[in-house]
């Protein structure tokens, strides 16, 4: 590659990641501006120093290690059940059609309906136990996948899939060897979007009815006026959503380095 | 050997309600085991439909395509096509793409590998075996799916407006590689191209097709030998022959 354009890419790095601290920064600012000069009671908004102090007292004196271990395991859980089955019936989806006129509408309407809805049912066919936390996440976060993941597949160019056929490609080797290799950065895209629902899905739940976990812990703040500890937990998640970003963007580099970064795909 | 008998392709109305779209008016041609025929005519006259349905892509809605006494029917690896935008897989490496059809096919890794370093060194893209297609000029990348059709071992090769994305020295230079790699293989080539310089310094034949819906309006027998080189381009036998080519193609 030319060294002018790697070095734009370096300078372009930098720029990015000043701007995203500015935006945390102002943010942070906007924040203190509220609190410290006591424009908003401490009740409804504490301060930064609250928070953070908060932050630490949770992880000192309340164990809150667990509870992040154990929602985090709660996501790792339902989400791989979500992707293991999501992704094949997705791909079944992008490449029959009579699989989409069969699956695709029923699943729309299921995506469209309230999952939260369905929480109360949950507990009632399952307790509260970790069984309905799973459930909950996977049956939610599995409709988000195999859409995602249909519209994924069916984006395979028709130069690509006509030139494979002319090469002698049959249609078992369209799937695995084209349209799926094709689609595999995008479905990685799509698995690091649909993330994000998991962990709405689980703090509901949590809030809903649990006996641990963040979602248990902010709600049991709530109840004693514990403000800070609920931000505290809330910016927790946060930067755990921020991590899972992360390693989803990092194995898409390491994984798939001829689709270039998330958001630009390869060939379209 | 290629039988084209009266075929015609209509293709239907857009969203239903717009008129049919007449591509191809009844063509019948015959083309004989490794020769290399060229199909020149103006923009949108069905060249690509003629291309499609050689390769099984299409079906005719009227008449048949038969290959070596076998109607055309669907795609087949006898058949290989070169798109003009490439149509490589981005996700494979030049060499995993030159690969793909034999690998795809089951053929022995030893053979598969001989066939994959000598179309790495004929179309000069050795340096780049293990390089992803996307960062390569244009002008490889086409050779990277020239490479792709031929390693295939086709009987026929098509070529759809090959060099038809690329500048204008980078094609030149792509035409010559194309005559060379023919005189070596001689296999039977058809290619579609809107140039008619491009037509008559490669093929040995060469059909004028009308506007939509194409015939063939004239049917030639390009008269120079091999090899050739860029400097057929340059004699006057070329000159003239093109002028009177010109001539017919704007109906002057």
């Amino acid at each position: 590659m030319a060294p002018p354009l790697l070095a734009s890419m370096v300078a372009n790095r930098h720029r990015y990641i000043a701007l995203a601290a500015t935006a945390f920064g102002s943010l942070l600012l906007l924040w203190s501006a509220l609190t410290y000069g006591g424009m908003i009671s401490d009740l409804f908004l504490p301060t930064p120093t609250m928070v953070a102090r908060a932050l630490v007292d949770l992880f000192v004196g309340r164990h809150f290690l667990t509870d992040v271990a154990i929602s985090t395991l709660r996501i790792l859980g339902g989400f791989s059940i979500a992707a293991a089955l999501g992704i094949p019936a997705g791909l079944l989806i992008g490449i029959s059609k009579s699989a989409e006129a069969f699956f695709e509408p029923l699943f729309d309407f299921i995506r469209y309906t309230p999952i939260p809805a369905f929480i109360p049912l949950f507990i009632l066919w399952l307790g509260i136990g970790e069984t309905e936390k799973v459930t909950v996440i996977a049956s939610s976060v599995f409709f988000q996948i195999v859409l995602l993941v249909a519209n994924s597949v069916s984006a395979t160019p028709t130069p690509i899939l006509e030139s494979a056929r002319t090469l002698g490609a049959a249609r078992w080797d369209m799937v695995t060897k084209v349209v799926f290799r094709y689609a595999q950065p995008r479905i990685l895209d799509d698995l690091r979007v649909s993330m994000g629902w998991a962990w709405a899905v689980l703090t509901i739940a949590e809030i809903v009815g649990a006996s641990s976990g963040i979602g248990f812990v902010i709600v049991q703040s709530q109840r004693l006026l514990q403000t800070a500890n609920v931000i505290a937990a809330i910016v927790v998640v946060g930067f755990l959503g921020l991590l899972s970003d992360g390693i989803f963007k990092w194995l898409r580099r390491i994984c798939f380095p001829w689709a270039g970064r998330a958001g630009d795909h390869a060939g379209s | 050997m290629l039988v084209l008998e009266s075929v015609t392709k209509t293709y239907d109305g857009r969203n239903g309600s717009s008129a049919p779209v007449e591509a191809i008016g009844g063509i019948s041609l015959t083309i004989g085991e490794g020769q290399f025929w060229a199909f020149v005519g103006p923009s949108g006259a069905g060249k690509t439909t003629l291309l499609r349905l050689i390769a099984g892509l299409d079906r005719p809605s009227g008449g048949r395509v038969v290959f070596n006494g076998q109607e055309i029917l669907t795609t087949s690896w006898e058949r290989g096509m070169v798109f003009q935008d490439f149509a490589l897989f981005p996700w494979l490496t030049v060499s995993d793409n030159i690969a793909f059809g034999l690998r795809i096919r089951r053929e022995r890794e030893a053979k598969l590998r001989s066939a994959v370093s000598h179309y790495l060194q004929v179309t000069g893209l050795d340096p780049f075996k293990d390089a992803y297609p996307l960062t390569l000029s244009g002008g490889m990348q086409q050779r990277v799916a020239i490479a792709r059709t031929l390693a295939n071992a086709p009987k026929i090769l098509l070529l759809d407006e090959p060099f038809g994305a690329l500048d204008v020295q980078t094609r030149g230079q792509m035409q010559e590689l194309l005559a060379e790699l023919w005189e070596q293989e001689r296999i039977t080539v058809v290619l579609v191209t809107h140039d008619l310089e491009e037509a008559l310094f490669l093929a040995d034949r060469v059909c004028v097709l009308s506007a939509r819906p194409a015939v063939v309006r004239q049917d030639i027998v390009v008269p120079f030998g091999r090899p050739r080189n860029r400097m057929l381009k340059l004699s006057d036998d070329f000159f003239r022959m093109k002028r009177d080519f010109a001539r017919l193609f704007f109906g002057a």
